[in-house]
């Protein structure tokens, strides 16, 4: 994991202020009054049950979804209602939704194709990306014969190929077994750790988040529990829910944020 | 990405090409030019008039161009009589009309799209040559056939068009009628009486001539075919006289397909004089031939003469002098409700009460 | 005796036989005898006389007029029926499932009902074809009645094959096109459309197939008129009608080749997508 993306976009701080998403005419509250800040640079793990409304949140911040009410910030600019062609982020969905028809270079070449961009440059960004995931070789395969972590692989390279200001990541690693995740768990760290583009990654698994995120926010039905880096959840929950979800992890989790003084938005208690 | 470009460029190439076959498809067909070059016309007739027109079309082309120069292209379409006839008034751009039943002439000429008096125009009533309805059977005559009594035999299967669709099968129908009448004194009762037993032994009914002709001759259905004297003819010369033989019945009628021009799209097109040079042409010696080769029976009494081994005698009547017309015929025997809707049911139906008749 | 070994969830030998057994035959029966007898009388007076047959100045002018309707309106009910599948697939608007009915009604109604439709549309008794046929548009009676009548009997194919393929798609692969940065065109072309490849193209088969060999429309439509509307259908009436049985098969030969052309590129196109699939 040595070359470095040739042109990089800066990476930017999202500020997320009283987004609410409802659905079903408003029957159905997935996302209720939240509010986080994730400065630039950084890993912000979502983390809560199924239904906690994380998920439709990471929708918001790709343009997906268009949040009932509430901002959207990227570096100060608001882009709460631009549409997620214009977002200028990489998103990795929990299926992969990689292209059928097309090769894996084809399929992480697709961002620079639909920008018109110049064939040499795309295919210099698709070998080094190739080559940063590892997976230097499966250029010509169809995506139909890859493994599942490679097509995750894949499917992060294709988020990436852009030079995205901000990565969002749908439970990334659920697809796959045991093994194979907790690698892959570290090599996304590491890779974050050099590309430091701004990500937001959602995940049920406490421990993942608690493993590689640099910020972890708790959801549940739609709120916002506590935000705050793992060290810090794992001293101070300050909720009986947030206690109960880290309860299973608290023995061997290996927190690795900065340790930096964060600005957080103020967590709502527990109701 | 391959395939969406090639989807892509496939479909920008294909729609201007596309476009513009359409274009030209709509386009104004049949321009006339009246004045040299070539001049197309074309000739709607009826169904078993194929072969004639065939040879007759090149016998015309010839002397049209040795009269005035010009080449003339005489396109063909072929069909039920009425069914042509309907095609003409809903737009159809028939220069000449060439069918079957100088009813179906009236219908155009009734649409607005020709004279009324289209009759009057070439000699015999516009009738350049004619035929008549005889049997045509298998070969021997196995079922022992010589005469309209013989056809309500039990166990004989008549194939025969149907009259609201085919010409040939309307003067079928005529022919039996007066055949009847004749044998019973003009008793009009005991006419449909037989009338009602023939058509209990026709099995189908074929919406053309032709059609019936081959439920006959290829398909090997029926035991006695009623057809016009030109197709009975052709299949037996065509397809073998070994297997098939011609009754010619004591009585028959006398079948004029009329000519005529369409006087609207010709002066439309301005295709008059070839038109009508076309369907005077018919009356010629040398056209009297090709008719007399293809088995209708010229109107030219010195060709008639030269063929008269093909076509023996039969005591012919006519439409008007037993039927009063086609207009009076078509009225009592075909319209909707006539005589024919009465007594042709399907063969499970029971019969309608019979209707007190007025002459036919 | 097979040589895989047997699986538990397997059909007894017996009923794979036999299921095996009867489809073939009844393939065998309703397709490869007809065919066989077809090409067996196109050639029975020889190859010359085939060779004669297919190669006659009105076999010519049909199978053009044929073709250019193939071309025509293949293409365009591919446009109508992808705009409809997907309008169908991606939206809920007022008149949906009416829309979802008026696709099937060029199945539901009788192909001469089809064609006649057009002849009181457009014909001389007609409220417009009166003006348009004295301003020389000749639509019925004319190859563009023809390729009309064709369009309308073939617009179901590529719609009912393409909707359930673009519904059970789903959103997501369009989803990621367009975080990826593509336009909605993009995505519509890069992506939706190449996922539906396979169906798009088992509704072009269906459809060529039927516009070449529609007969009942295209003979109401027609006017017969030789050597300009009649299409290889229709001509081969023709020659059936003159006694020439031979001829007629040796024009439906072409008929023949003309679906089989179309089978061969879909099995092709099938076994692409098989391998991308697998």
């Amino acid at each position: 994991m040595t070359a470095l993306p040739s042109r990089s976009t800066a990476p930017a701080a999202i500020d997320i202020r009283n987004v609410s998403k409802a659905f079903a005419h408003g029957a159905l509250a997935a996302v209720a009054d939240v509010s986080l800040r994730i400065p630039a640079g950084q890993l912000l793990a979502l983390l809560g049950p199924s239904g906690s409304g994380k998920t439709t949140l990471l929708r918001i911040l790709a343009g997906l979804e268009f949040p009932d009410a509430g901002v959207v910030q990227f570096d100060g600019v608001d882009v709460t209602d631009r549409p997620a062609r214009l977002r200028g982020v990489g998103f990795v969905f929990q299926s992969y939704a990689l292209f059928r028809h097309l090769t894996v270079a084809e399929n992480i070449a697709f961002p620079l194709r639909v920008r018109h961009r110049p064939r040499n440059e795309i295919r210099a960004r698709v070998e080094e990306l190739l080559v940063l995931m590892q997976i230097e070789g499966l250029g010509g395969r169809r995506v139909t014969q890859v493994s599942g972590g490679q097509a995750q692989r894949v499917a992060l390279a294709r988020a990436l190929a852009p030079h995205p200001a901000v990565l969002l990541l749908d439970e990334p690693f659920g697809a796959l077994d045991t093994e194979v995740r907790q690698e892959l768990r570290e090599w996304l760290r590491r890779l974050h750790d050099e590309l430091r583009v701004t990500s937001v990654l959602v995940t049920h698994d406490q421990e993942e988040a608690l493993a590689i995120a640099d910020l972890v926010a708790v959801l549940r039905a739609g709120h916002l529990e506590r935000a705050a880096t793992p060290a810090e959840i794992m001293a101070r929950p300050a909720s009986a829910f947030v206690e109960r979800f880290l309860s299973t992890t608290r023995a061997g989790a290996r927190c690795t944020g900065t340790g930096r003084h964060l600005e957080i938005a103020h967590a709502e208690p527990a109701r | 990405m391959r395939v969406a470009r090639f989807t892509r460029t496939l479909l920008t190439t294909a729609i201007l090409p596309l476009g513009a076959a359409l274009l030209g498809a709509c386009a104004k067909t049949g321009t006339p030019s009246a004045t040299g070059g070539a001049v197309e016309i074309l000739n709607v007739s009826y169904d078993p008039t194929r072969e004639l027109y065939e040879a007759y079309d090149s016998l015309f082309a010839g002397h049209w161009k040795a009269k005035t120069g010009q080449t003339v292209t005489v396109h063909q379409s072929h069909g039920g009589s009425s069914k042509q006839a309907r095609a003409v008034i809903d737009g159809l751009e028939a220069d000449v009309a060439t069918l079957g039943l100088a009813y179906d002439i009236d219908a155009i000429a009734a649409a607005g799209l020709t004279d009324t008096a289209w009759a009057t125009k070439f000699p015999n009533h516009s009738t350049p040559y004619t035929s008549t309805i005889v049997f045509l059977v298998r070969a021997g005559n196995p079922k022992g056939i010589h005469d309209w009594p013989d056809l309500v035999r039990p166990g004989i299967t008549v194939i025969t068009p149907n009259p609201k669709t085919s010409g040939g099968a309307r003067w079928a129908y005529l022919a039996a009628w007066g055949n009847a009448l004749g044998r019973n004194r003009g008793d009009s009762a005991a006419a449909r009486a037989f009338i009602t037993q023939l058509y209990a032994h026709v099995p189908t009914l074929d919406p053309g001539a032709r059609g019936a002709t081959t439920t006959f001759v290829e398909r090997g259905i029926g035991d006695v075919l009623l057809a016009w004297e030109n197709e009975a003819l052709l299949a037996t010369h065509k397809l073998g006289p070994d297997k098939f033989a011609i009754v010619i019945p004591s009585t028959s009628i006398r079948a004029e397909p009329p000519v005529a021009v369409v006087d609207r799209i010709v002066d439309r097109r301005g295709t008059r004089a070839v038109a009508e040079e076309y369907l005077r042409y018919l009356y010629s010696p040398e056209a009297q031939e090709v008719a007399a080769r293809n088995y209708y029976r010229p109107t030219d009494s010195a060709v008639a003469a030269q063929y008269a081994a093909q076509f023996p005698h039969v005591a012919l009547f006519t439409i008007d002098s037993v039927f009063h017309g086609w207009h009076a015929a078509q009225t009592t025997h075909f319209a909707d409700g006539g005589i024919f809707d009465q007594i042709y049911q399907p063969k499970a139906a029971p019969q309608p009460a019979v209707v007190a008749g007025t002459s036919p | 005796m097979s040589r895989r070994r047997v699986r538990p969830t397997d059909d007894p030998a017996v009923v794979r036989w036999v299921l095996t057994a009867l489809a073939l035959g009844v393939f065998g029966v309703l397709v490869g005898l007809p065919v066989a007898v077809v090409v067996a009388g196109a050639l029975r007076h020889g190859v010359e006389a085939y060779l004669r047959a297919i190669t006659d100045p009105l076999t010519v002018d049909a199978l053009q007029l044929t073709l250019l309707v193939v071309a025509v309106a293949v293409p365009v009910n591919i446009v109508f029926g992808v705009a409809a599948a997907w309008a169908l697939a991606k939206f809920d608007f007022p008149g949906r499932a009416a829309l979802i009915t008026l696709i099937d009604l060029p199945f539901a109604v009788s192909p001469v009902i089809s064609g006649l439709v057009f002849v009181l549309l457009f014909g001389g008794r007609s409220l417009i074809g009166p003006w348009l046929i004295a301003h020389g548009w000749h639509i019925v009676f004319a190859p563009a009645g023809i390729i009309l009548a064709t369009v309308f009997v073939t617009f179901p194919f590529v719609a009912r094959e393409l909707l359930p393929a673009l519904e059970a798609a789903g959103r997501t692969n369009e989803e990621a096109a367009l975080v990826c940065g593509a336009t909605g065109w993009q995505t519509f072309w890069r992506v939706t459309l190449p996922n539906a490849r396979g169906a798009l193209l088992a509704g072009v088969a269906l459809a060529t197939a039927r516009a070449a060999g529609e007969f009942g429309a295209v003979s109401v439509v027609s006017g017969h008129i030789r050597g300009r509307t009649n299409t290889l259908p229709l001509h081969i009436e023709i020659l059936y009608n003159e006694y020439d049985f031979s001829g007629a098969l040796a024009v439906a030969t072409l008929l023949v080749a003309l679906a089989l052309v179309t089978l061969a590129i879909r099995w092709a196109v099938d076994a692409h997508a098989a391998r991308d699939a697998a």
